[in-house]
């Protein structure tokens, strides 16, 4: 237990093995396609040769320098031939500790320890590789013995007990389906416009050699983009309808179970404290409607669940009905309605900041494709008006113990976050908010494997200060 | 006003910043050689070769000659009993909070180089972000660490 002690060689093997892994296609395709040439064959197998020698002696390295121990109330590991790792995992932190055995852990009777922290981080936080199973289940029992841990176990949940909290509606579900496209919708509603004015256009005028060449070619190029999006949106009309069918929301003791889909039924629960924040999404198409959809950030998930870090919990809804909606299941994450917004000034710095890209790219194509360059400025005024939009989109709200910000990618999106939910918070200052006093607020909540969040850019900087005030833990600020 | 956090690194940081500038450097330099070397192979515009060699000479300046004090004298940090504070940046001034209470995991990591000058870079986890202190010295670094692991099981949860 409290020996450092080292893993099993047979180790070694699946270290290798996940070595391969990685390189196995560049490999394949370096036989494929290397084989012509017989002059290379041989340095290629040379280098395969070199390469496996490396694996082997990487493999073998890593496992002698690998060690794991106990010691003062902490799982410890430490690894590296070059760098050096020392992991430290105190055993409050440690939730679970799983057992898996692979092909080559069963002859010899070994096993694969998973230990897995209150944040999951995709893969477990501490993987032995290859120990004994005797050895593991010491392990396991003196680790459980020191937290103390109480046991639950699990009773038949009532199924009367749920509690039904929504249902889409038929109407409901068209409308999701409809304005799901975002933007491909706009661009085909677009195309489609124009080609309805395809006579007032004076294409005729203004190309007047190439009149039919041009004119013929551009609509035929509209129609088939057209075509196109349509198509894109059909597709994507009928995937939301199948997959958000039926889609429920009903409350479980301390959970929330949502229900979904009409081929595929899916099922996913959040526990009610798992839960780290609430994000409000509305993209071009349901912002002017007023609707909007509720996903809620959760602790759980993994890296093959991505579905379960940030859940739908009300995919189409107008504001006044969520507001209500989260008063009800989550009694204590509001939806404020008003936010700061930033200064005025701010606004140039929202458009150049997205935008600034377009410069050396209208450079480039004005210098290496002359004329057509300007279609570059096409360009820089999407990201203008996009940096615009940014800018309208931007705020944030400060109450007792929730904050809440609101910022656009392509999105609006509304972060509503408990301060015990906040992993971290950073306020920016660079070199150009310095003068105007203006700074930019940045926090982070736990999200399935990693982390999500977001930002709000030039605020002013006392406000930012304030923000950082509320959160610090010390009485020194 | 803010008051800014107290500890800085170790002046040593300085020196290895300024080595792994140099390296950069070098690599930039073997680019630069070969641009060099397909202009005159490949006829290339004599644009890519000067473009090449002012951006090993910026990066040369910068990162060898001013930016590693200027980012010793910004980097500060504070482990307090409740929080962690951490300032950092030359442009952009960053100040990071971590709650003790969200910090799930303390690391630290010891590269050749910083091993030769006896450093070492403290790594913070909390469920969603990754904080690092780097090249503080050795017992320094364990201190720190030793800290927030006891500090991390004493702190009350707050609900």
């Amino acid at each position: 237990m409290f020996e450092q002690k080292k893993l099993h060689p047979i180790a070694i093997l699946y270290k290798i093995f996940h070595q391969l892994k990685e390189v196995i296609f560049p490999v394949i395709a370096v036989f494929v396609f290397g084989g012509t040439s017989s002059k290379w064959d041989f340095f290629y197998h040379i280098g395969l040769i070199i390469f496996g020698i490396f694996v082997l002696v990487g493999g073998i390295l890593s496992w002698f320098f690998f060690r794991y121990y106990v010691h003062q109330g902490e799982l410890r590991m430490e690894s590296g031939v070059f760098v050096k790792k020392k992991r430290f995992i105190p055993f409050e932190r440690i939730q679970s500790i799983d057992f898996t055995e692979g092909i080559l852990h069963r002859p010899f009777g070994l096993v694969k320890v998973k230990v897995e922290t209150a944040g999951g981080a995709g893969e477990a936080e501490a993987v032995l590789t290859a120990i004994r199973m005797n050895e593991a289940v010491q392990l396991r029992d003196y680790i459980n013995k020191q937290k103390n841990k109480k046991h639950e176990f699990e009773e038949e949940k009532p199924e009367d007990n749920k509690k039904e909290l929504y249902k889409i509606t038929t109407k409901e579900l068209l409308l999701l389906a409809t304005t799901s496209g975002g933007i491909g919708v706009v661009f085909s509603a677009l195309i489609a416009v124009i080609s309805q004015f395809e006579e007032l256009i004076p294409y005729k005028k203004i190309f007047h050699e190439f009149q039919h060449v041009v004119s013929s070619g551009i609509m035929i190029l509209a129609m088939i983009v057209f075509i196109v999006f349509v198509l894109l949106w059909g597709i994507s009309f009928l995937i939301t309808v199948l997959k958000y069918a039926n889609f429920t929301v009903a409350k479980l003791e301390n959970d929330l179970v949502i229900t979904r889909g009409l081929l595929e039924k899916r099922h996913i629960t959040i526990p009610l404290s798992r839960i780290q924040a609430v994000r409000i999404r509305e993209n071009i198409l349901r912002q002017p409607f007023g609707l909007a959809a509720v996903y809620l950030e959760s602790a759980g998930g993994s890296l093959k669940d991505n579905e379960a870090s940030s859940v739908i919990v009300m995919p189409v809804s107008k504001k006044a009905r969520i507001k209500s909606f989260l008063l009800e299941i989550l009694s204590d994450y509001e939806l404020v309605d008003k936010l700061h917004t930033p200064p005025k000034k701010a606004c140039w710095r929202y458009m150049l900041r997205n935008s600034w890209i377009a410069f050396p790219i209208i450079g480039l194509s004005l210098y290496y494709f002359h004329v057509w360059g300007m279609l570059a400025f096409v360009l820089f005024f999407i990201l203008l008006s996009w940096g615009y939009l940014k800018y309208r989109a931007a705020g944030w709200n400060l109450t007792n113990k929730q904050l809440t910000i609101s910022f656009r990618h392509l999105e609006k999106n509304t972060l509503i976050m408990k301060k015990n939910r906040i992993q971290a918070l950073e306020y920016k200052e660079g070199f150009w908010q310095r003068g105007a006093m203006l700074a930019s607020l940045n926090c982070s909540v736990a999200s399935g494997i990693g982390g999500s969040g977001g930002t709000v850019y030039d605020l002013r900087k006392e406000q930012v200060e304030e923000v950082y005030r509320w959160y610090s833990y010390s009485e020194k600020n | 006003m803010l008051a800014e956090p107290y500890n800085q690194l170790s002046p040593k940081a300085i020196k290895i910043w300024r080595i792994t500038g140099i390296i950069l450097s070098s690599f930039l330099l073997i680019g630069l050689a070969a641009v060099i070397t397909f202009t005159v192979i490949f006829d290339w515009q004599l644009l890519f070769s000067i473009i090449s060699f002012l951006l090993v000479i910026i990066c040369f300046v910068l990162c060898v000659g001013i930016l590693p004090k200027l980012k010793w004298r910004r980097w500060r940090y504070e482990v307090r009993e409740d929080e962690i504070e951490i300032q950092q940046g030359v442009l952009i001034i960053k100040r990071t909070l971590v709650p003790m209470i969200r910090i799930q995991h303390v690391d630290t990591k010891q590269g050749p180089l910083l091993r030769k000058y006896h450093l070492a870079t403290v790594s913070i986890s909390t469920a969603a972000t990754v904080h690092e202190i780097p090249a503080l010295g050795l017992e320094e670094a364990e201190e720190i660490r030793a800290y927030i692991s006891v500090k991390t099981k004493v702190a009350k949860e707050d609900v």
